[in-house]
């Protein structure tokens, strides 16, 4: 039990630091050598980081380190962030939270924590020292991660696989921008036999297996894409497909990188690269679907925080006139219980 | 220094071998997070530490959220979580300005201190 009483003394503190810091060297030496064969390891690394970093901040018996092990926690998480390919969220997570609610909560603690006398050399309010229905509150802290994590074992399972969904779905969840230049391009209209040409995406996507990775449909220039077509359905035939660089166009060359998959309904998927130009980026994404898809939400979003400013402008500027003794008495912190 | 030492971590790695991490890893993290969130907000008297609990939960919720994103190769989750960005800012500048308010007019940050509140 690691939550904070008064009195109890750390002195293996800076063992538990220089110990800290080998094994998080030793993790950052594993993960140098062993990190591109094994992408699940930084998952590792940075789940342990953010909750342990999660569990010092409601165990440290002082606020300031608590906000900073906030900190940590919240770059952990940005790392687990850009794991899951949300790249501008990772930085949009360490920008506002690190950087500006953080602070805002770094500023109001140096704002209300009592100031350390001479005589003791660190003061410990007892609201921080001791913890409130540890035992209690634990319990029921652990209750829920219980049932949490008991429904996602049920759960999780249970949802459709990203592998099951058609190529309409496919299509269905195109980046408009990709969409678009499907559509000017002509192909949107595919027969059952037709192909599906997927990203292979990243390699260290690690949940989905090569066919499911899909990320977008293959948006090459028509013709080149045409040419793939026939020879990945010549292929899939089995038929002698021409691997010669001359008879294919660049383009199509260029994107056939492995084998057509041939699915139980007919339909023909290759892997092949995007091209760079067409790939939607993670940020014009998240932007496309921000501003198009949820307009009404991103002005409320805008209104609730002009409100919550001008709420927090209005709490604390109004003034509380204390009396010169309970200004002294709330100095010092011994404010009576009367008084309230 | 890869090539000559990576032959000598296979025995390691073999040990603790490293599955493939899946969604369900990720919302184990966000479950426990979450559940780092509630003990620290249901243990803790300090409310400036209690508010730092509320924001490990939307942590933990971003988490699942952006999880399920990936998942299901949709951005709505990322959107989501912008949204929540924006909802612990409010909170964040709402509930100091309180957290500060009260601190002056008790000297105290312990939450018990309000305990008339209950009434």
């Amino acid at each position: 039990m690691a939550l904070p009483r008064r009195g109890r003394v750390n002195p293996q503190v800076l063992g538990a630091l220089i110990a800290a810091a080998g094994v998080g060297g030793l993790i950052a030496a594993l993960a140098f050598i062993a990190g591109p064969a094994r992408p699940g390891l930084f998952f590792y690394i940075f789940a342990f980081v953010a909750l342990g970093a999660a569990l010092r901040v409601i165990t440290h018996p002082r606020p300031i380190y608590s906000a900073l092990y906030f900190i940590l926690s919240i770059l952990a998480s940005a790392g687990l962030f850009l794991l899951l390919d949300a790249e501008f969220m990772t930085f949009a997570l360490i920008i506002i939270y690190a950087g500006a609610i953080l602070i805002t909560y770094l500023f109001v603690i140096m704002l209300a924590t009592t100031a350390p006398s001479d005589e003791a050399y660190e003061v410990l309010d007892d609201y921080d020292a001791v913890a409130r229905e540890p035992i209690v509150s634990t319990f029921a802290g652990f209750l829920v991660l219980a049932i949490l994590t008991g429904w996602l074992s049920v759960g999780v399972p249970q949802l459709p696989k990203p592998a099951e969904r058609s190529g309409d779905a496919a299509l269905a969840s195109l980046p408009l921008k990709v969409q678009q230049a499907f559509e000017n391009a002509g192909l949107l209209d595919y027969t059952e036999d037709s192909l599906v040409a997927f990203v292979p995406g990243e390699e260290a996507g690690s949940w989905y297996d090569a066919e499911t990775r899909q990320a977008q449909l293959l948006l090459a220039d028509p013709a080149g894409f045409r040419e793939l077509l026939r020879h990945a359905r010549a292929k899939a035939r089995g038929e002698a497909v021409s691997e010669d660089a001359e008879a294919l166009p660049p383009v199509a060359l260029a994107l056939i990188q492995n084998d057509p998959i041939t699915r139980a309904d007919g339909s023909v998927v290759v892997m092949a690269a995007f091209p760079d130009s067409l790939r939607a980026r993670n940020i014009e994404s998240v932007g496309l679907e921000l501003v198009g898809g949820h307009p009404l939400a991103l002005e409320m979003a805008g209104v609730i925080l002009l409100l919550a400013m001008l709420g927090a402008v209005v709490l604390a500027r109004k003034r509380i006139d204390l009396e010169q003794a309970e200004k002294l008495a709330a100095a010092t912190g011994t404010l009576g219980e009367g008084h309230a | 220094m890869s090539a000559t030492l990576g032959p000598l971590l296979d025995p390691v790695l073999a040990i603790a071998p490293l599955a493939d991490v899946t969604l369900y890893h990720y919302l184990v993290v966000s479950a426990a997070m979450f559940s780092l969130g509630i003990i620290g907000f249901l243990t803790r008297r300090n409310m400036i530490v209690m508010f730092l609990c509320t924001e490990l939960m939307f942590q933990g919720a971003g988490l699942a959220l952006i999880a399920f994103g990936r998942y299901w190769m949709d951005h709505t989750g990322e959107v989501f979580v912008i949204f929540v960005l924006t909802i612990a800012a409010a909170e964040a500048a709402l509930a100091l300005a309180l957290v500060v308010l009260l601190y002056r007019k008790k000297g105290s940050l312990d939450a018990e201190a309000w305990a008339q509140l209950r009434g």
